[in-house]
């Protein structure tokens, strides 16, 4: 199992990192040529855009923001096919849910946001590395909620949700350390609606943060493991990208 | 009961009524005889009148037996899921209960009494993670959290708080689930009675509910979805139940030394006082909210068959700029919540998931410039279902708070 999720997170990663303008040239183009052929691939990639877009379209109504949505009408129209991508990737209600589980503003916002700049030991994130933070923290998980899946299926019986179990936590908890909080305005509906029914589960991922140390040893960690670059990013234009994966 | 009572007679008289021979043998004396006959005759008469009263009191009267049918034993199903929404409200009870998903697990030990004014007292202390308590007094709920020095209050409302899942009236829910006896199965200790509740129709899960035969507490329960793939489960794996329990077990234990008189006290719902604006809406139609109800000025139509609103409120949420209306819906065993914030993005949005893995399932859309979230453990129909029928009653602006006062108060 851990050679299997190994070798998804290898391309997973590659593909992320193709997204956000960080990869190679040449691994670029291998990227792209294997985008060319596989679907599933092609899948990740596009689920990976919607959830980037849809979480972009959320960061920018932020009113700290200040500023004005470039581009919300293909955030909103990118909204449902969501829905249709989140169901056939998996990523469904598990994904959000998870998302929630990692958002600690219900708790305590100023603590929250001590963390986040604790964590970041500088001054809080510029609007477009908040996008890449919220990007991040969706693809993992994805990546997350297609681990808990493969596990499950191999494993037949009252071992797999063990298994599963275990495996969980310790990714919601990784996806938590890049959370700039607030980002998905679901999220924490459902804390509000279990009532802290299970309040160790929820309680542990929203609240634990693990050390940089730890997540730096922590294996396979696709998406949040890679260094951050403080200095803007130069994402390619969105259109680009697409007619990239077109050729 | 008076049915069970008369059936019983009638079946004691039959036993006296097909021996006459032995009978007749052992009593020379006419008048044993005459009593023989009297009895006779009653018992003839009595067979007669249940006929007539029909057959089915003595059926019920049956039901207990194991080798009745399945159908006749749908009465005493039902007697069980009343038997067990008591215990679970009335029983004074500690115990260590395991919630699982088909990710996730967590351990909560449980303290439940009733005291003399019938005010119903809880602890559920998390056992797993960081320390975290909720204290419950009737529907009122304290939420410490040492960690970070708050106690939330709020109200219970869409949570599903173990062993009291049936949060409606019994006979409701047979409404909407086909209730059967299962097996008598040993958990923690204890012989427990299975329970199995088939949904009538797509619009809620099945469960499984295991209860403990001598008290009727709830040991077990299970959800599964329309494949029979389990997606969360509670189950005891200690319990001391009818055992006193001492008034300090159901405080908190971080009030008992008094530390959280610094603590920060989050009251996340509005108090339900006077309507939000009734001047603003003379002529809407009341929605069936109770007294105690805030008017939200949402209101669900069209509500899946069974599901009936149990509390409306406003409520805060941190990083929301504006109180967020939200609405409970349950069919007495499961819980639909639906939250209305003001939406801060022009256009439709639409979403909607559910998972093999998650019993919540949920769905999103706007309605009047409104992001309308709607999440239960229920199947994705239920939740797109009552989205459908989310409507604004109230054309007004959202109420306007003042944003000093509206929430954290030391």
């Amino acid at each position: 199992m851990a050679n299997t999720s190994n070798i998804g997170n290898t391309s997973n990663e590659k593909l992320s990192a193709l997204m956000d303008g960080e990869l190679a040239r040449d691994d670029a183009l291998a990227v792209i040529k294997a985008l060319g052929q596989n679907d599933a691939q092609r899948g990740n990639w596009d689920c990976y855009h919607l959830i980037g877009d849809a979480l972009r379209g959320q960061v920018m109504q932020q009113p700290t923001n200040g500023s004005t949505p470039a581009n919300v009408s293909s955030t909103t129209q990118v909204a449902a096919p969501i829905s249709a991508a989140v169901s056939r990737r998996r990523v469904s209600a598990e994904a959000i849910f998870a998302q929630l589980a990692i958002e600690p503003t219900v708790f305590a916002p100023a603590a929250a946001r001590d963390l986040a700049l604790q964590a970041s030991n500088t001054k809080p994130a510029p609007v477009h590395q908040k996008t890449r933070f919220a990007l991040a923290m969706a693809a993992s998980v994805v990546t997350v909620s297609a681990i808990g899946v493969v596990a499950f299926k191999q494993q037949q019986g009252g071992v797999a949700s063990a298994v599963v179990a275990q495996q969980a936590p310790t990714k919601q908890a990784q996806v938590l350390a890049d959370s700039n909080a607030s980002e998905i305005r679901v999220n924490d509906y459902l804390l509000v609606h279990r009532q802290f029914a299970n309040p160790g589960a929820l309680q542990a991922a929203a609240l634990k943060r693990p050390e940089r140390t730890e997540r730096m040893n922590q294996q396979p960690l696709p998406l949040n493991e890679r260094p951050r670059i403080e200095q803007p990013r130069n994402q390619l234009p969105r259109t680009e990208q697409r007619e990239a994966v077109n050729q | 009961m008076s049915n069970f009572v008369f059936s019983a007679i009638v079946m004691n008289r039959s036993i006296v009524w097909v021996s006459p021979h032995t009978a007749l043998a052992r009593s020379d004396d006419s008048a044993a005889r005459h009593q023989l006959v009297t009895s006779v005759f009653y018992s003839l008469m009595l067979v007669l009148l249940t006929l007539m009263c029909g057959w089915t009191t003595t059926a019920h009267a049956r039901d207990r037996d194991v080798r009745s049918p399945p159908e006749v034993r749908e009465h005493e199903a039902i007697e069980w899921l009343e038997r067990i929404s008591k215990a679970a409200r009335e029983l004074p009870y500690t115990g260590v209960f395991v919630h699982q998903t088909v990710d996730n697990s967590s351990t909560s030990r449980v303290t439940h009494l009733l005291d003399r004014q019938g005010v119903e007292h809880e602890k559920i202390e998390a056992l797993d993670g960081p320390m975290h308590e909720i204290i419950r007094r009737n529907e009122e709920m304290f939420c410490y959290q040492p960690d970070l020095k708050v106690v939330r209050v709020d109200r219970r409302a869409s949570g599903r708080f173990f062993p009291s899942l049936i949060t409606g009236n019994p006979k409701s829910v047979s409404d909407n689930y086909r209730v059967k006896m299962g097996p008598v199965e040993r958990i923690a200790g204890f012989d427990c009675q299975w329970l199995t509740l088939e949904p009538k129709d797509e619009m809620r899960y099945a469960q499984k509910l295991c209860a403990e035969v001598g008290t009727g507490l709830l040991l077990r329960a299970r959800t599964y979805n329309d494949r029979s793939q389990l997606l969360e489960q509670f189950m005891f794996t200690q319990l001391d139940v009818n055992r006193s329990v001492a008034k300090t077990g159901i405080k908190s234990r971080y009030e008992q030394n008094a530390q959280t008189s610094t603590w920060l006290r989050d009251y996340s719902v509005k108090a339900p006082p006077a309507p939000l604006s009734p001047a603003s809406s003379p002529s809407l139609p009341s929605t069936t909210a109770t007294s105690s109800d805030t008017n939200t000025g949402w209101l669900v139509s069209n509500l899946p068959s069974g599901f009936k609103k149990v509390m409306e409120m406003m409520r805060f949420l941190t990083g929301r700029p504006q109180p967020v209306a939200h609405l409970v819906f349950s069919d007495g065993l499961a819980h639909v919540s639906v939250f209305a914030e003001q939406s801060q993005l022009p256009g439709k949005l639409t979403a909607a998931g559910s998972s093999d893995e998650s019993p919540t399932s949920f769905a999103v859309r706007t309605v009047a410039d409104h992001q309308i979230t709607v999440m239960g453990e229920v199947p994705l129909a239920t939740v797109q279902a009552i989205a459908d029928g989310v409507s604004r009653t109230r054309a007004d602006r959202p109420v306007e708070i003042d944003k000093t006062a509206q929430k954290l108060t030391r």
